[in-house]
């Protein structure tokens, strides 16, 4: 949008596209730091979502200082080009051009969360609980200062990773806070989010399939990861199905249509999500069938 | 997980809401498709463009093309209220703000579209209405008289505060497509007709081959991204070819014999 310019030009050409020029740039501009704040959140999800990896099964008692110093530094790269994002962009005229790059960066961000907060607590984060983390993300970011309010940050943290502080007091924040409308995050968003955890939790089952004694053939974790992903694709199959028109999911926005989902990236992580729970019934299926016939081939 | 009931009728009851938005503006929508014809039609139903130059002042203000500005702008604001009145739409989330920028974007460019090509034909009507050894017009000017309509005028006409850039230059680029069809039109035109004053009307295809290379180094001036403006601005190169060879053939023919001058 412009307003009526005010500078001489010496020709024609130049007082008509002068004008256009300047506010392209401008947006082209903007357009650039959106797309390198969105690189921010993806990578450094990614980053959060390694560092719940290395988290044990007992994770609510046991994070180690190492994972906190690392879920700190990573948590605040996220909380600055969060907070930016809501602050200097989310009310341009042209958000609305950039939501297709904020979104992808926004679903590895609910990956992130959602996966961390699953391994504290064996259950799936809500969408409100997962707004309620982005914003006290958002306000832990002051622009104007440049600094990192540590109190609002941990308690974010701390909502994911249960076992962020030892004591799990939560630090106190106040609410009004809380008050920042995060539109930009939606309920499709969030959907994409929770079909790409599937991956995180099937690789997590993978990795530790084995228990920490001897008490039984397969981990209790993975037992559970298990269970909780044919939830998870029970809950889809039944919505997709209870959705026909339902064609997919892009930018957020839920996509209507009569014509079949299945060559949509929701269709292709509804397929994705069949087969993270096929690979861990089949992992599973195995070690029961062998049992400990692995665990003495590695003696020798 | 017991929690993953509650989780999926939450998204259940999005799915429905979102669902019934969607039908809302999807009505909206066709609703504004039909209004916007009606802001169009009568340009784009070709006889306009079928008339000679000369003719034009006999059309362009008189029956359905008098007040066009005045019109346009009840429509503009009739439509732009429609999108606006949609209850739960405007309390939706941002995935139908998106909706909705497309719904105003569409209106815009078609109000800019209508006003700039009304301001274009009532140009030529003015320039043609009788015959003069030499042409001298502004492209674009505070004052009405430009050929081309400045955003300025735009937001002046509409009554807004400013015109969208990308919405205006987008209109540019569809009177490019104008300038070139109106050229063969009048050549035709002219040529099946009575004849009289022939050399002077074909003056019209000197006065749009420079108008299409204004447009061009205009353009030439932006760094477009690849976006719908980009793409549509690939195709102006075709245009200010195609009105350069109507131009090289008719002057080789020695069938320009008017001096013009845009300043």
């Amino acid at each position: 949008m412009t307003s009526t310019p005010k500078p001489e030009y010496e020709s024609p050409t130049q007082k008509l596209f002068f004008p256009a020029r300047k506010l392209l740039i401008s947006q082209q501009n903007e357009r650039e730091a959106i797309i390198r704040l969105s690189r921010d959140v993806t990578s450094f999800s990614k980053k959060v979502i390694f560092s719940a990896h290395r988290t044990l099964p007992s994770l609510p008692q046991s994070i180690s200082n190492q994972l906190v110093v690392e879920l700190i530094a990573n948590f605040k790269v996220l909380a600055k080009a969060l907070s930016l994002i809501h602050f200097q962009y989310s009310h341009k005229p042209n958000f609305v051009n950039y939501k297709p790059t904020i979104s992808n960066a926004l679903e590895e961000f609910i990956e992130a969360v959602t996966f961390g907060h699953y391994l504290s607590y064996r259950k799936i984060m809500r969408f409100l609980e997962l707004l309620e983390v982005l914003r006290l993300l958002v306000v832990s970011y002051d622009d104007l200062t440049q600094e990192i309010n540590d109190a609002r940050l941990h308690y974010a943290i701390q909502k994911v990773f249960i076992g962020f502080n030892a004591e799990g007091v939560l630090p106190s924040v106040a609410p009004e806070t809380l008050l920042v409308d995060v539109f930009w995050c939606s309920m499709g968003d969030y959907i994409m989010g929770l079909l790409d955890l599937s991956g995180e939790m099937m690789r997590y089952a993978t990795v530790h399939v084995k228990p920490a004694n001897d008490e039984a053939e397969v981990s209790s974790t993975s037992l559970q990861i298990f269970r909780d992903l044919q939830e998870l694709k029970a809950a889809f199959d039944v919505l997709a199905l209870n959705n026909k028109t339902l064609n997919g999911i892009k930018s957020g926005q839920f996509m209507f249509s009569s014509k079949a989902y299945v060559n949509s990236s929701w269709g292709k992580k509804i397929q994705v999500l069949a087969q993270n729970y096929l690979k861990v019934e089949d992992l599973i299926c195995g070690v029961c069938i062998r049992g400990n016939e692995n665990y003495v081939e590695e003696e020798f | 997980m017991s929690d993953l009931s509650e989780i999926f009728q939450e998204i259940q009851l999005q799915i429905n809401s979102e669902s019934q938005i969607k039908d809302e503006l999807n009505a909206v929508e066709d609703e504004i498709s039909v209004a916007l014809s009606s802001l169009k039609k009568f340009y784009l139903s070709g006889s306009l463009f079928q008339t000679q130059p000369m003719e034009l002042h006999k059309v362009i203000n008189s029956g359905v093309y008098a007040d066009t500005n005045a019109k346009t702008r009840v429509i503009y604001h009739e439509l732009l209220d429609k999108v606006t009145r949609v209850p739960r739409a405007a309390a939706a989330s941002s995935a139908h703000k998106h909706v909705k920028e497309r719904i105003v974007r569409r209106i815009n460019e078609d109000a800019i579209y209508v006003l700039m090509l009304n301001r274009y034909l009532t140009r030529i009507a003015d320039i043609f209405k009788e015959e003069v050894a030499s042409i001298s017009q502004p492209i674009i000017s505070d004052t009405d008289i430009g050929l081309i309509l400045a955003p300025e005028e735009v937001a002046r006409i509409l009554d807004i505060e400013s015109v969208n850039y990308n919405d205006y230059l987008m209109c540019l680029l569809r009177l490019s497509d104008d300038l070139v069809h109106y050229c063969t039109q009048s050549i035709i035109q002219i040529s099946i007709g009575s004849g009289t004053h022939a050399k002077f009307q074909y003056t019209l295809s000197l006065i749009n081959a420079k108008l299409i290379l204004f447009l061009q180094s205009g353009f030439e001036l932006l760094d477009l991204k690849n976006d719908g403006l980009r793409r549509k601005y690939d195709a102006l190169k075709y245009n200010l070819k195609k009105v350069n060879n109507i131009v090289y053939d008719l002057s080789l023919r020695q069938l320009l014999s008017t001096q013009v001058v845009l300043t």
